[in-house]
């Protein structure tokens, strides 16, 4: 069984996730395993392998894309890059945010 | 598509454990419509193809990407159910194409009169009487030409062969609502250009009538589909 707390953080994750890739790529075009031990170094993600299907969700709504392109190390690896409309996205969801976050302190500030 | 759709080159050749790892996150993933199912491979495996090469083991890798079941479950979760799929604006500007297309097929197979005949019939002599009362004095003055016009509609004219013909369009601007899907934009640019050849054809005669359609269709084509505004 899992316990409270960590299902409590799964269910909070699960909207956030992908706005979270987003904000990555903001920074630049990054690749897969790179994403993937990134978010889950900031326990974002469980496996890293869900991180995939997400990022197809991504790239089906265009808000990202792929390109094989030669790294440092002398082999392709395909890299994710930010979309106009991801960028739109991410500026959405940073307000959506900002707004969010200020009402659940509000009340959890109320509380205590 | 992008280049970023397929692994450049040959394909790896993977260890033991990582090919079965991929043959049952392939199972795993098979409920998913085929492109999205190859897209979440493709990234897999270009993450395996990547931890490797940065020489972790088969094992850490695979214990690291999770189980098949999770990622399933996870792409599964995305896979939101069908959404209701209203109105975007290219669909309703084929919904007008097909209506204009309709009317008009309707209206010149049974009721608008594209041929106008006009008959001009000679009239016979009229015998005119003389003043005195004496007939058949033989004078032949010709009567006011009387001019009688009669008008058919193409079935009229042409018979049941004409409804063949004006089907062609209803069924051309019909095709775009019915193909969905990834077949979409094809079968609208090719049933568009269908309708111009049409339309360019049967210039002189009903191909003016649907003109209407043909804007409309055309002007579908640039317009967005509901999906694409969703995104």
């Amino acid at each position: 069984m899992v316990d409270n707390g960590d299902r409590i953080a799964t269910s909070l994750r699960k909207g956030v996730v992908e706005f979270c890739v987003l904000a990555l790529l903001d920074g630049g075009r990054s690749y897969g395993v790179d994403i993937a031990r990134r978010l889950t170094a900031a326990g974002l993600i469980a496996g890293e392998g869900t991180l995939y299907p997400l990022l197809s969700r991504l790239r089906a709504a265009g808000h990202v894309t792929t390109e094989w392109i030669e790294s440092e190390a002398g082999r392709p690896r395909r890299y994710y890059e930010l979309t106009a409309s991801g960028r739109a996205q991410l500026a959405e969801f940073r307000s959506a945010w900002a707004a969010l976050r200020a009402s659940v302190e509000g009340f959890l500030e109320e509380e205590t | 598509m992008t280049r970023g759709d397929r692994t450049p080159g040959d394909m790896t050749t993977w260890p033991d454990p990582i090919d079965r790892y991929l043959a049952d996150v392939g199972r795993a993933l098979d409920p998913l419509p085929p492109a999205q199912r190859a897209d979440v491979l493709a990234g897999i495996e270009a993450h395996l193809s990547d931890a490797l090469a940065e020489g972790a083991s088969p094992a850490a890798v695979i214990a690291d990407l999770g189980t098949p079941e999770a990622i399933a479950a996870q792409a599964l979760e995305d896979a939101a159910p069908p959404r209701p799929r209203y109105l975007g604006p290219r669909r309703i500007a084929q919904i007008v194409a097909f209506a204009f297309a309709l009317f008009v097929s309707i209206g010149l197979a049974t009721v608008i009169p594209v041929y106008t005949t006009v008959t001009t019939s000679q009239s016979e002599c009229v015998l005119t009487t003389s003043p005195d009362g004496s007939s058949g004095s033989g004078t032949c003055t010709p009567a006011p030409a009387e001019t009688v016009e009669s008008t058919a509609t193409l079935a009229d004219a042409n018979g049941p062969f004409v409804v063949a013909v004006v089907l062609i369009p209803i069924f051309l601007t019909l095709l775009p609502l019915v193909a969905l899907g990834r077949v979409h934009l094809p079968v609208s640019i090719v049933g568009t250009v269908l309708l111009a050849a049409g339309c360019a054809i049967a210039g002189f005669t009903i191909g003016l009538f649907y003109v209407p359609a043909l804007l409309a269709s055309a002007v579908a084509l640039f317009l967005p589909t509901a999906a694409k505004m969703r995104a």
